[in-house]
């Protein structure tokens, strides 16, 4: 899986490209790790246009990051989920708990 | 009667990294059988889950150890046969993965066996001697 890291209005936007699962889940994790959180920090997006499977590896490390920025001062949120991971994040809860935005243009201006 | 398909039949050692040689013999039914491209996916989600499971929990690990999977088709299913001479571990014990609890109470645990039930239609396990027999089935559209 490739992670392409950009920077747009001061939102980081992780595009991610592959499959997200017990392999490459290890990949994701340090990326959001190494996104601020703080008041200095940038609001995270992570785009799953291009990600067309995701397990139980891939819900943990998203989890992981809304959890990790319930209390600070920068967002999390995920965008463009194909029909079979958007089911997943259902079939699980998890859309009760993420933000998941159509696609990375709505989510930029919801976010900023 | 649904006259019976050839079979396919791999093996995996007990790593992750033997995913992607899941997703390449999956790959390979999917053409040899002309399934739709959501049930492979479903399918590959099953089989990791229940894979990693397996790698994760069943062999202390020791490098030794296979998963050998065997796969049949008939006309409106999958049936897939999933072996390994691990601890003993039975998947279709049920787990709360407590979806309705609030963000603070929940982790991963007992999601990915979850996540193999919404998606198999049939699930049975046995244990013959130092062998776990994981059988499933799924309806393809």
């Amino acid at each position: 899986m490739n992670i392409d890291k950009r920077i747009e209005r001061g939102v980081v936007i992780l595009a991610l490209d592959g499959r997200l699962d017990s392999n490459t889940a290890p990949l994701l994790e340090p990326e959001i790790d190494s996104v601020d959180a703080g008041d200095d920090g940038h609001h995270l997006l992570v785009d799953f246009n291009n990600v067309e499977y995701i397990s139980s590896a891939g819900l943990r490390v998203v989890l992981k990051a809304v959890k990790g920025r319930q209390a600070s001062a920068k967002s999390f949120a995920i965008s463009s989920l194909q029909d079979h991971v958007r089911e997943v994040f259902e079939i699980s809860g998890f859309d009760a708990y993420i933000t998941i935005y159509p696609d990375i243009a709505r989510a930029i201006e919801s976010i900023v | 009667m649904a006259e019976k398909r050839s079979q396919i039949r791999f093996i995996l050692r007990n790593s992750l990294s033997e995913l992607e040689k899941l997703g390449k013999e999956l790959a390979g039914a999917a053409v040899k059988w002309q399934l739709p491209r959501r049930a492979v996916i479903e399918i590959n989600l099953v089989l990791e889950e229940l894979f990693t499971n397996t790698v994760s929990y069943g062999f202390d690990d020791d490098p030794k150890h296979k998963v050998s999977i065997t796969m049949d088709h008939d006309i409106d299913s999958v049936r897939i046969t999933m072996s390994d001479d691990g601890n003993q571990f039975d998947p279709t014990v049920p787990e709360d993965p407590a979806l309705d609890r609030p963000l603070e109470e929940r982790d991963i645990g007992g999601l990915g066996i979850f996540l193999v039930r919404q998606y198999v239609d049939d699930l049975t396990y046995k244990r013959e001697g130092d062998r776990n027999i994981v059988m499933l089935t799924k309806k393809i559209a």
